[in-house]
């Protein structure tokens, strides 16, 4: 029997009528509940993942999944976009069991843990920040009723019903030490958790993260989770994990969906030379910054299976980018892509429309500056501000005064 | 649709506008109309994915 149940909520709001984008759109699962799984099953309980949208369920269907198999404790991850099925989820739960003990966590807590628990009295426990060391600690306090205050990094209510916040724990230095991802949890993987559609060469594809953190400061990016220190796995593990899943699943392709995965050239030459000399039959994508690539890098990421990289490249406007606080002009963007192509790499370029600043003549230029690139894919975003990004501390007042925004702070 | 903000020059549907605009700017070119077409054509997943979309779209046209 679970005895912890992990919930990715529904966020996906496809408009009714229009379910057959479902067929298109990224399906892969969160790999954060499936490392929270893995940190559980090792402190000894029997986890089940719920992947809501994945499994087509509405919240009702989840509360009542949860019921039946009556856990002690459900954790819900959360992006902002997640939070208000979320609640109702917590709230259909604790209608009918309030013994259940409901933790969230995510970005969405990571940066608004204390306000997203005032608003929502179902959630008992809110997680900040990196979830595996605080879950086990949380667990074993609430089994052996310790004090709640020993635990670092959450929101929790006293007997009181009081609130209270305990200092951020110490970010996890060693990501060797995290256990394997448990993808055996999640019912028929690989098969049915592909990314978008052309997001991948050959199937099936899982998702990986090589390292934690960036340090850049683009202003409308949320690194409340996971700071902006970088700590890496070593690329034995890396190389380790890939011959598992290769394995295991059979897995064909990876993709990296760390913060900045080409943060140095030194860590990522060090895991291709792995790849080359220990071949593993994989190709895998990844993250960059246009200003960390070099052309002998981009060269052996080729050689070792590289297939895309995703350049975070916004704008074609200088004066566009220097508002976002990207530290990058159109010129180094536009270098990188096409040393990209000619190692043989794929670039998906991401670009944001909208931004503070944004006017018709720099739409202008963006959309120049696409056709002259040689990417093969273009992600585009209308910008929406975020809770735990430099954007929102600076902006939210002058957002809510103007009305041209709605408070996401919930 | 995440609209939560309106950069000032632009009134929303302006901006939707531009959104598709943008898109339609890159991905109607046929040199990128032909490497989408090669990538569905090599990969059994996204053909059948393709398949499953369209026949989706079909359906919802014909009930309205
Ligand atoms: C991969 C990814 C995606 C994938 C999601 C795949 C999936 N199923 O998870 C896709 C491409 C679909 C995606 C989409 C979006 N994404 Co996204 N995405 C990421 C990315 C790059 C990696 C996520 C990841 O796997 N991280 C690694 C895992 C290990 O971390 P984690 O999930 O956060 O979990 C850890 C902690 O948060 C914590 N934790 C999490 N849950 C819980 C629960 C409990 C109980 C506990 C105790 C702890 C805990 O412990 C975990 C382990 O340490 C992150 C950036 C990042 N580096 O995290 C952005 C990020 C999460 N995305 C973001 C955004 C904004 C979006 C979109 C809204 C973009 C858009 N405009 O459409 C959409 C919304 C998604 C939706 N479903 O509608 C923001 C979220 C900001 C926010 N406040 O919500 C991020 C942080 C990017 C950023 N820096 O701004 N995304």
């Amino acid at each position: 029997m679970n005895d912890i149940i992990f919930i990715n909520p529904p966020y996906e709001q496809i408009a009714p009528g229009n379910d057959h984008v479902k067929h298109v759109i990224n399906r892969s699962p969160s790999l954060g509940l499936l490392l929270l799984a893995a940190q559980a099953r090792k402190d000894g309980y029997s986890p089940k993942i719920i992947e809501s949208d994945l499994e087509n369920l509405s919240p009702q269907t989840v509360a009542n999944m949860v019921l039946e198999i009556n856990p002690k404790f459900v954790g819900i991850t959360l992006f902002t976009v997640g939070v208000f099925n979320a609640a109702i989820i917590a709230k259909l739960i604790k209608e009918k069991n309030p013994n259940i003990v409901i933790m969230v966590g995510g970005p969405h807590i990571s940066s608004m843990g204390f306000e997203t628990m005032q608003k929502f009295e179902n959630f008992d426990i809110a997680a900040l920040y990196e979830g595996e060391l605080i879950l086990n600690k949380l667990l074993s306090s609430i089994e052996n009723n310790d004090p709640l205050e020993e635990v670092q990094g959450i929101v929790y209510r006293d007997e009181n019903n009081t609130l209270r916040r305990t200092p951020p724990p110490p970010s996890i230095k060693d990501l060797d030490s995290l256990p394997i991802p448990a993808w055996d949890l999640l019912p028929n993987f690989p098969k049915a958790y592909l990314p978008a559609i052309f997001d991948y060469p050959r199937a099936p594809v899982a998702t990986y993260s090589a390292s934690r953190g960036c340090p850049f400061k683009c202003e409308f990016c949320d690194t409340s989770t996971f700071g902006t220190k970088i700590r890496y796995n070593s690329s034995k593990k890396v190389h380790e994990i890939m011959k598992h899943l290769s394995l295991e699943y059979g897995i064909k392709h990876l993709q990296f969906v760390d913060d900045l995965f080409v943060a140095n050239n030194a860590k990522v030459l060090e895991l291709c030379e792995l790849l080359i000399t220990d071949k593993v039959d994989m190709t895998w994508s990844c993250t960059a910054r246009v200003d960390t690539v070099k052309p002998d890098t981009l060269k052996k990421m080729k050689e070792a299976g590289c297939w895309e990289i995703s350049f975070g490249l916004e704008s074609g406007s200088d004066e566009m980018l220097k508002n976002m606080k990207k530290s990058i002009t159109a010129e180094v963007s536009a270098r990188a892509v096409n040393w990209t192509s000619e190692a043989g790499i794929r670039v998906k370029g991401l670009f944001m429309l909208g931004y503070p600043g944004e006017t018709k003549e720099s739409v202008k230029v963006t959309k120049e500056f696409i056709k002259s690139l040689p990417l093969t894919t273009m992600n585009l975003s209308k910008f929406t501000p975020y809770p735990g990004s430099q954007f929102i501390k600076s902006y939210t007042e002058h957002l809510l005064e103007k009305k041209i925004g709605i408070d996401l702070t919930v | 649709m995440n609209f939560v903000y309106k950069a000032e020059a632009f009134t929303q549907e302006e901006l939707d506008y531009e959104y598709k605009e943008v898109i339609t700017t890159f991905y109607k070119r046929v040199k990128i109309l032909l490497h989408y077409q090669n990538m569905a054509l090599s990969n059994p997943t996204h053909i059948k994915r393709l398949l499953l979309f369209f026949l989706g779209f079909m359906k919802k046209k014909l009930r309205t």
